[in-house]
């Protein structure tokens, strides 16, 4: 009984499969007569610019979308050099401690929740001695 | 000497979930064994920029536009003048990138096979073959793992999964689990346990989307409600389906019985959790679970659905699994859950000790490493040569034509930014960072620089 409804089901996804194949393998076959045959002189296809038009459409589409997410992520995601969101922000947790505690317990030893280590300790651990 | 590594996945902190905390403590272990760990996200919200995390781990949250569920707009190539500054800036050596549904993460991949580095992949969930989104990704994962040179996957299942969807070489593949830290795990003391005795409360932990079974959770928990008199949720958790626990908790008036706490960090998990005796779990797919290793750990009895690699996480004992899944095999298994807590059948005060052998986070790290080092034995120069690695692309088992023609396409076309990039922006104008020093350095430097002073 389950076997069979099963089976029922893997045919019926098959079908539509199949059929989704065969659309889609018709359209574009469709589609490249269209774009080469297509004319005046031709009364049962539209004129073949239309559908040429319709291909520079999505491919200088996509070229725009490519352009266009640089730099919306450079001009206007991106925060400037002097914001206050390239140090800190809402989510931060920072430690809040003496130097040597600093050292001592956060950095150079893992915490098992994520925590911020303040930027100027940053800086003095890296440039100290240079 | 330790290698440097780049953790790149769109998935990071803020964002709480086991991916997140996967490459989190991972780095975190990699760096306490000499490697110089920096972890590559896109930006959260405010969060942009540079940030230093504890023990020296360096975090990119690279502005980029978000998409969809927290993923970068899928583009290919758009991400690679970022990611090579960074890779160039940090003298990356190896690209570990993670999660088949991080857009940042394959392109990551395809940058770094591009600019001759070695690239490891580890996958953290399951997907289907019948979808057309999964069939999209599918392909797209093969591209990225045509030259990939390791993959790890978090379970037994998930590797299975992994060969059947991108046909990797079983070879090439690793199954490293994940880990928990388990002092941070504890269960309560068990005379604090002894006092709330009385009524038994069933947690459920979970991002609230619809792969985690929350349709099925919204009817289970009114039915259960009813059944038994001296049962109580807490559900905790947010997302989409957060709406749909709400309207269940009015209409079946269960104010008093439900609580849903959203959103909780992770750090507050452990509380949840020991206010609990059942941990309900109805996930959908599941490549590894670990908050049910967490559940666990902190001494509850698990009552879940049984995908995926929840199997093999845990033994037997220590679980309750439903017979399929589906609203009533569910309830069956709460009933038997439920049963064997009241009737004290059940000691799970041992549960701690036993997952806190099983799971460790510097295992996992060690074994990584294992992989990292496999990847430079078996490797050549030959591997990551540019008409070597089209010809991988080509050469694609069980792909058709358009596909084939389309991967070459886009290495060739990534090849070419590749060289247009080296000439505008050359390597020798990128700055390097400086690396975080390691302890016992740290320390003689200071000394010799007080004593200076």
């Amino acid at each position: 009984m389950e076997t069979s409804s099963k089976l029922r089901r893997s045919t019926k996804r098959e079908y539509y499969w199949f059929s989704r194949h065969f659309i889609v393998t018709s359209l574009l076959i469709f589609i490249l007569i269209w774009s080469f045959v297509g004319g005046y002189d031709n009364k049962i296809l539209p004129n073949r610019n239309w559908v040429l038009i319709l291909q520079c459409i999505v491919l200088m589409g996509m070229l725009f979308a490519y352009f266009g997410l640089i730099f919306y992520n450079d001009d206007i995601l991106a925060p400037n050099l002097d914001d206050m969101r390239t140090i800190t922000d809402s989510h931060a947790c920072i430690v809040t401690t003496d130097k040597d505690d600093l050292v001592k317990n956060f950095a150079f030893k893992e915490t098992s929740g994520v925590i911020d280590l303040p930027i100027m300790d940053v800086c003095d651990v890296l440039y100290r001695e240079r | 000497m330790g290698l440097n590594i780049a953790m790149v996945c769109d998935f990071f902190y803020p964002q709480l979930g086991g991916v997140e905390f996967h490459i989190y403590h991972l780095a975190q272990n990699l760096i306490q064994l000499g490697h110089s760990v920096v972890v590559i996200t896109h930006a959260y919200k405010d969060r942009v920029g540079v940030r230093y995390l504890t023990n020296g781990l360096k975090v990119y949250h690279v502005p980029f536009f978000v998409l969809h569920r927290e993923t970068t707009f899928p583009s290919v190539f758009s991400t690679f003048p970022i990611v090579r500054n960074i890779l160039i800036r940090e003298n990356i050596q190896v690209v570990h990138s993670h999660g088949s549904g991080s857009t940042m993460a394959q392109e990551a991949i395809s940058h770094a096979n591009t600019m001759g580095l070695r690239t490891v992949f580890t996958d953290h969930s399951l997907y289907g073959f019948t979808e057309l989104g999964s069939i999209l990704l599918n392909k797209l994962l093969k591209f990225t793992l045509a030259n990939t040179d390791r993959v790890i996957c978090v379970s037994n299942v998930c590797k299975e999964n992994m060969i059947i969807r991108a046909d990797v070489d079983p070879e090439k593949l690793s199954v490293i689990p994940n880990a928990l830290i388990s002092e941070d795990f504890k269960p309560l003391d068990s005379d604090i346990r002894m006092k709330k005795k009385g009524r038994i409360t069933l947690v459920v932990i979970s991002r609230l989307f619809p792969n985690k079974g929350c349709d099925l959770l919204v009817r289970i928990i009114p039915r259960i409600c009813q059944a038994h008199h001296d049962v109580d949720f807490i559900v905790a958790g947010d997302g989409p389906k957060f709406i749909d626990f709400q309207q269940m908790v009015e209409t079946c008036r269960l104010e008093d019985r439900v609580r849903l706490l959203g959103s909780v960090p992770h750090e507050n998990i452990r509380d949840v959790l020991c206010q609990g005796d059942i941990y309900l779990h109805a996930s959908l797919t599941e490549a590894f679970g670990t908050v049910l290793v967490e559940a666990a750990s902190c001494g509850l009895l698990l009552v879940t659905t049984c995908v995926g690699g929840i199997p093999e996480v845990l033994p037997q004992h220590m679980t309750v699994f439903a017979k399929e899944t589906s609203v009533s095999a569910l309830i069956d298994a709460a009933n038997k859950g439920i049963e064997s807590i009241r009737s004290g059948k059940i000691d799970t005060s041992s549960f701690h000790k036993e997952v806190s052998r099983m799971y460790d986070w510097l295992e996992v790290a060690k074994r990584t490493e294992k992989v990292y080092e496999a990847v430079y034995h078996d490797s050549s120069p030959r591997d990551k040569n540019w008409a070597v690695m089209v010809k991988n692309c080509y050469f694609q088992k069980g792909d058709g034509m358009w596909a084939r023609y389309l991967y070459v396409l886009c290495a060739i076309v990534e090849y070419w930014i590749f060289i247009v990039l080296e000439w505008l922006y050359p390597r020798t104008e990128i700055d390097r960072a400086l690396k975080w020093p390691q302890k016992k350095d740290f320390q003689i430097t200071r000394k010799s620089s007080l004593k200076n002073m």
